[in-house]
């Protein structure tokens, strides 16, 4: 009996309960806000990689190979065309040039030395998808689809990054209603092209007479 | 797991301090151990907290890595294909490979070469892998040190040979029918005319050589024109999966066998289950020993009006039980007079050979659907192909120098010949090998070896057509090819293998003429893979009755054991050559389904006669050797036969077989030797077999999984039930869309073998990964595809019926209804799609699907790989990983490039399956159903034509077509 006098003194504080319901409520709130952040997170430019340019081993600057001497986009990255990958250039193309030009400038030193020893220049890639990612370029520019589409304005950027989230939903936005990002197949490489007329009007010409198709099918990317 | 083990520990003992020794032993052992049951649940819980972490960080920067200077032919990106061929025991079957960036991937057959047509077997398809096996032999090696190849090139060179015109010097070879290798042994031979070149292979076709010296007094090779026949007898000879025109009668075969109008009839008689028994239409088991009889029986009842005196009576008396069977055969045989064949496997004695001859010239049919031809392989018949000399001169010491050269004689000859042991005798051996194997471990110098798809070289077909082998891809490991090797001991030491090649194929180009164009004729046949006019003109060759009479009047045949072993190439592993591959290791055994092993097959009636059950362990004794072996009950098989495959149980050099299955060559078998007298005994051990396949009866379901009738009942119940007439009330509306592709497929099971090159060209396509044997017992291999076959009819002879399964891509699937991620969707072109980044492994899919295709990564098989066997992938499909279903997807990677290149308007041929493409009989058709003139929408609406489970409304686009069958009605 002397024992069980002792038992009734009250263990928990009055602020007790709201303790319980303060770490109900995180726990909950924990539950629910956990993942959203970290579906927020995945689409932020830092986690997309979005508008960081990599370091490169060849401080190759579009700006002035593209906009001063008139290269066009398909001299280097000519697999665009025919291939699933647009391709980087071999040195042997850089090379082509700089024979004659700037043979001695230190910052083509590293071009020469891959040329002369036989050693591939070790690019850091940009414009990276998921292994589960099959993206083709010659589906997309021979139908109409432009270079700064998806890769921005290229020709003003000193160094290369990413111009676009290159999300699925991105992706999707113009797989969903591709009429509102085509363009007449001669200009796929322009950089500077406005459309004549209204983009829907000239799109939904473009994607009758290219015969372009809404794919949205998984398999259309993911093999 | 603690208390069951103190249970136990308690349990044992009556001493109770030794019982307290015992719990304090375990609970030190636990205190030991540095994860308690505590500590790994903590662990556990934070990890899984701390999981959803991992997506904060950022996938690491790829590179790209561009030429230096781009081959003009290479679009980086687009593969490119190159014509070259592959050998086995000396004859070739032509290949086009595909390359990604200099880098081989995939193998197909080459529809030009004779020998293929287009198809490629699963030895063929699973050669990618080998060319990539990280356990290849790496390093020139002398006595397991690594030394420099000089040190070789001139320990060679040097001997007392030198200076006595090669005697002391051995060359032991693989059977080869290279033009630019017989060349160069012809310069060794110019040169040191006393030297010894011999050639082994435990599966070479001896006995089909010493048959035809019997029959015709020379040694020629028959060739079968199956489609021009009516009639096929095969004296065990399993043609549709083994010899150099496997392929080629495969499909030849499967041609006529779908021509119901005129359909082909095969007999066969053998002891053990082939693929080739499995499509007869009538099939005598009896003894591998009793065959002789079988023939002289089969002989004297078609007649040989040229043999003087007929066939003995003595041959033939112990075939009088099936005497009926025989005499029905026989009639058939003369109702197709120049239209039947007599077909013998190697296995046979020399005798069923010339008395196969015999019946093929009686009946007329040779110069029409069997023609005789010199072999293309080199000495063909000839003393070099006997081992016996080596093995003398060997345990003689009169060998200095001994070079073998890819083939692992320690491993593959049978043990009596003793070859392993006495290799050591020579003073100096050196060995060409892809591994480090049994033969490395005997001799002084290892020198890698070139794979195939790494070499220059050249090879002919069964027929003689010479194809050149090219390499795709530089030597791997720093391998050297046999023509480099055995340069050495030519004038031209330093010839390189092209340089040979080349020279020589320019000689056969201008054998008809020098023209100006042979450049333009080399690239020709490089391109096309095969070298014009170089076939070997068939002769007409007559059968020398008188020699045969008297060869026959001395053969005394001996009484079959009671109990015979009888030995078979491994359809996986040949002689044990392929041992390291994985993806042959891992391909069911088209008739027992076991994988990762080799097991002694016994009949249903033998298995109760000594009280086995398949994972029996039994010891087999034969020849004073003894082996144990796992048993498979096989019904079907002959009750006096032990049936025993070639190339299990090695020991080195193929580590991923190690140990697994049994040895037949220890017990002093092979192919071409009569079969053993064997003892069985039961040993009491278990073996837990890897076999993918126990439901082997239909449970009454036939018309529902595996159509089959004779052509007879096929005729009368014309037309059949069709599933159209059924078609089930569904809340789903599907209406197939007219404006793409509506992709699908159907197999024709009249055509199927069930031979397995299908599983293998999906494997390597689709980046499938193995499993292993302990993960293919639970039941779960990752066979996109695989074969079921199915015992039919009379427990203890049944019919053994073969039927690929894979996705069915039903349109109204069960498997996307239950998916609560939507990882399995249909795409608009009738893909049933899998998603992997989708799928989060709930696998409800699986439990759904009707036809269990859908196979789950319980482990992330592909991690850890080499970097060196990650070269084999498909860089155009997803390495999946753990904790993903996936499943077969009609090889959606082919038809969405083929559908980029039809939409640009530069589209090829129509898009194939991996599957399709590589099957020899021509069973699978894929193709778009909405062109009715498609090959696809034809079979479709056969009147063959049928859903698997057809009732459950599943509308695969997966159609079989029924297996019939030709049976002759004398024998019911």
């Amino acid at each position: 009996m002397h024992g069980a006098a002792d038992l009734r003194v009250n263990l928990f504080p009055a602020y007790a309960n709201q303790i319980y319901w303060l770490a109900i409520g995180s726990a909950a709130a924990a539950i629910v806000g956990a993942p959203a952040a970290l579906i927020a997170w995945a689409r932020t430019p830092y986690a997309t990689g979005q508008g960081e340019p990599p370091e490169q081993p060849v401080k190759f600057d579009h700006r002035h190979h593209v906009r001063d001497e008139g290269i066009g986009c398909e001299y280097c990255h000519g697999g665009a065309t025919r291939s699933a990958r647009a391709g980087v250039p071999a040195t042997s193309v850089c090379v082509g040039c700089h024979a004659q030009i700037w043979t001695t400038s230190p910052e083509l030193g590293r071009v020469r030395e891959s040329y002369f020893t036989n050693a591939p220049i070790r690019w850091r890639r940009v414009n990276a998808l998921p292994d589960f990612v099959f993206f083709d370029h010659s589906a997309h520019v021979n139908k109409g689809v432009g270079c700064v589409t998806c890769h921005g304005r290229v020709d003003l950027m000193g160094q290369v990054y990413q111009a676009r989230p290159l999300t699925m939903r991105w992706c999707l936005e113009c797989h969903r209603e591709p009429e509102g990002h085509l363009r007449p197949l001669d200009e796929v490489t322009n950089m500077e092209w406005t459309p004549d007329r209204p983009q829907d009007v000239l799109g939904r010409e473009l994607r009758a007479s290219l015969g372009v198709r809404s794919i949205v099918d998984c398999s259309g990317c993911h093999r | 797991m603690t208390s069951a083990r103190e249970a136990r520990a308690f349990d044992d003992d009556d001493d109770p301090r030794r019982r307290r020794a015992a719990a304090l032993a375990i609970a030190l052992e636990d205190a030991r151990d540095p994860i308690a049951r505590r500590d790994f649940l903590a662990r556990m819980g934070a990890a899984l907290a701390l999981a959803g972490l991992g997506a904060c960080t950022r996938a690491p920067r790829q590179e790209i890595v561009p030429y230096v200077v781009q081959p003009p032919e290479v679009t980086p990106g687009v593969p490119r294909h190159y014509a070259t061929a592959s050998t086995l025991d000396g004859y070739a079957i032509g290949l086009v490979v595909e390359s990604h960036e200099g880098r081989p991937t995939k193998i197909e057959g080459n529809p030009e070469h004779p020998a293929s047509l287009g198809a490629a077997g699963a030895f063929e398809q699973a050669s990618v892998l080998s060319l990539y096996d990280p356990g290849r032999a790496r390093a020139v090696t002398e006595r397991g040190s690594v030394v420099a190849w000089s040190r070789v090139e001139e320990a060679l060179t040097r001997g007392a040979w030198t200076s006595t015109e090669g005697k002391g010097l051995h060359l032991l070879l693989q059977p080869t029918s290279s033009p630019t290798l017989a060349a160069l042994l012809d310069e060794i031979r110019e040169r040191l005319p006393r030297a010894a070149i011999s050639f082994y292979s435990p599966t070479a076709p001896e006995n089909a050589w010493e048959g035809a010296r019997f029959a015709f007094g020379r040694v020629l090779e028959p060739r079968f024109a199956l489609e021009r026949a009516d009639v096929v007898v095969s004296l065990e000879a399993d043609f549709l999966t083994t010899g150099p025109a496997r392929l080629r009668l495969a499909r030849s075969f499967a041609d006529r066998r779908a021509a119901l109008d005129a359909m082909i009839r095969l007999y066969v008689v053998e002891a053990i289950c082939s693929v080739t028994g499995a499509m007869a239409d009538h099939r005598l088991r009896v003894r591998s020993g009793e065959i002789l009889a079988v023939a002289a029986e089969l002989a004297s009842a078609v007649g040989l009006p040229g043999l003087p005196g007929g066939v003995p009576p003595t041959l033939r008396a112990a075939a009088a039980p099936h005497r009926a069977w025989i005499a029905a055969t026989a009639r058939d045989l003369a109702a197709h007079r120049g239209r039947s064949a007599v077909i013998v496997g190697n296995s046979q004695p020399p005798e069923v050979h010339a008395l196969a001859h015999a019946i093929n010239a009686a009946l007329g049919n040779l110069g029409t659907t069997v023609t005789l031809a010199p072999s293309p392989v080199v000495d063909a018949g000839g003393p070099a192909h006997d081992t016996a000399r080596l093995a003398g001169e060997l345990a003689d010491g009169q060998v200095d120098t001994l070079v073998v050269c890819g083939t692992n004689v320690a491993y593959a000859s049978p043990a009596d010949q003793s070859l392993g042991e006495l290799l050591a005798r020579a003073r100096q051996s050196a060995y060409l090998g892809l591994h480090a194997d049994e033969t490395a471990a005997k001799c002084t110098f290892v020198i890698p070896e070139a794979h195939a798809l790494e070499s220059w070289g050249d090879t002919r077909a069964f027929d003689g057509t010479a194809s050149i082998v090219q390499p795709l891809i530089d030597p791997l490991f720093g391998g050297r090819t046999e023509l480099e090797l055995l340069s050495l001991f030519t004038t031209r030491r330093d010839a390189r293998a092209y340089d040979r090649v080349r020279a020589r194929v320019h000689a056969d180009l201008t054998r008809g003429g020098a023209g100006a164009d042979l450049e333009q004729r080399w690239r020709r046949a490089l391109k096309r893979g095969i070298v014009d006019d170089t076939t070997i003109a068939p002769v007409d060759a007559r059968v020398d009755w008188a020699a045969l009479a008297k060869r026959l009047a001395r053969t005394t045949p001996t009484p079959p054991p009671a109990l015979e072993l009888v030995i078979r190439p491994d359809p996986r592993v040949h002689d044990g050559r392929f041992a390291a591959n994985a993806w042959l290791l891992e391909l069911p055994h088209p008739i027992t389904k076991l994988t990762w092993a080799n097991a002694a097959t016994v009949s249903v009636q033998a298995a109760a006669q000594h009280g086995l059950e398949t994972g029996d362990e039994i010891e087999l004794r034969a020849s004073g050797a003894t082996i144990t072996a796992a048993v498979i009950v096989v019904p079907g098989q002959a009750d006096g036969s032990i049936g025993l495959t070639l190339g299990w149980g090695r020991t080195r050099g193929a580590e991923l077989a190690h140990g697994r299955g049994a040895n037949a060559f220890a017990l002093a078998a092979g192919v071409a030797v009569a079969p053993l007298s064997v003892d069985i005994r039961k040993t009491g051990a278990r073996h837990d077999l890897a076999i993918t396949q126990r439901q082997r009866d239909l449970a009454g379901r036939d018309e529902d999984i595996l159509r089959h009738a004779t052509l007879e009942e096929h005729r009368r119940s014309r037309p059949p039930p069709r599933d159209e007439g059924r078609r089930h009330l569904t809340l789903y509306t599907k209406e197939p869309r007219e404006d793409v592709h509506q992709w699908g497929m159907a197999i024709d099971l009249t055509r199927c073998t069930g031979c397995g090159a299908c599983v293998i060209a999906c494997q390597a396509e689709n980046n499938v990964p193995t499993v292993g044997p302990d993960a293919v017992y639970l039941g779960r291999e990752m066979h996109w595809l695989r074969v079921d076959t199915y015992l039919v009819g009379d427990p203890e002879d049944p019919e053994i019926a073969p039927q690929p399964m894979l996705c069915q891509h039903c349109e109204t699937a069960p498997c996307e209804y239950v998916c609560p991620v939507n990882a399995t969707v249909h795409s608009a072109d009738g893909l049933n799609e899998m998603v992997y980044n989708r799928c989060v492994g709930t696998r409800f899919c699986s439990n759904n699907c009707p036809y269990k295709v859908r196979r789950f990564n319980w482990f992330d098989f592909h991690r850890g790989e080499d970097a060196t066997r990650e070269l084999a992938h498909n860089p155009d499909v997803t390495v999946r990983q753990r904790g993903v279903m996936e499943k077969c997807t009609f090889c959606v990677q082919r038809l969405r490039e083929h559908g980029i290149r039809e939409r640009q308007g530069r589209a090829a041929a129509p898009p194939r399956t991996a599957c399709q493409q590589t099957c020899p009989s021509a069973a699978i058709v894929f193709g778009d159903l909405r062109d009715a003139s498609s090959d696809v929408a034809r079979l479709r609406s056969d009147e063959r034509a049928y859903a698997v489970l057809g009732e459950l409304g599943t509308e695969p686009r997966v159609r079989y077509l029924a297996r019939l069958k030709n049976p002759n009605p004398e024998l019911g």
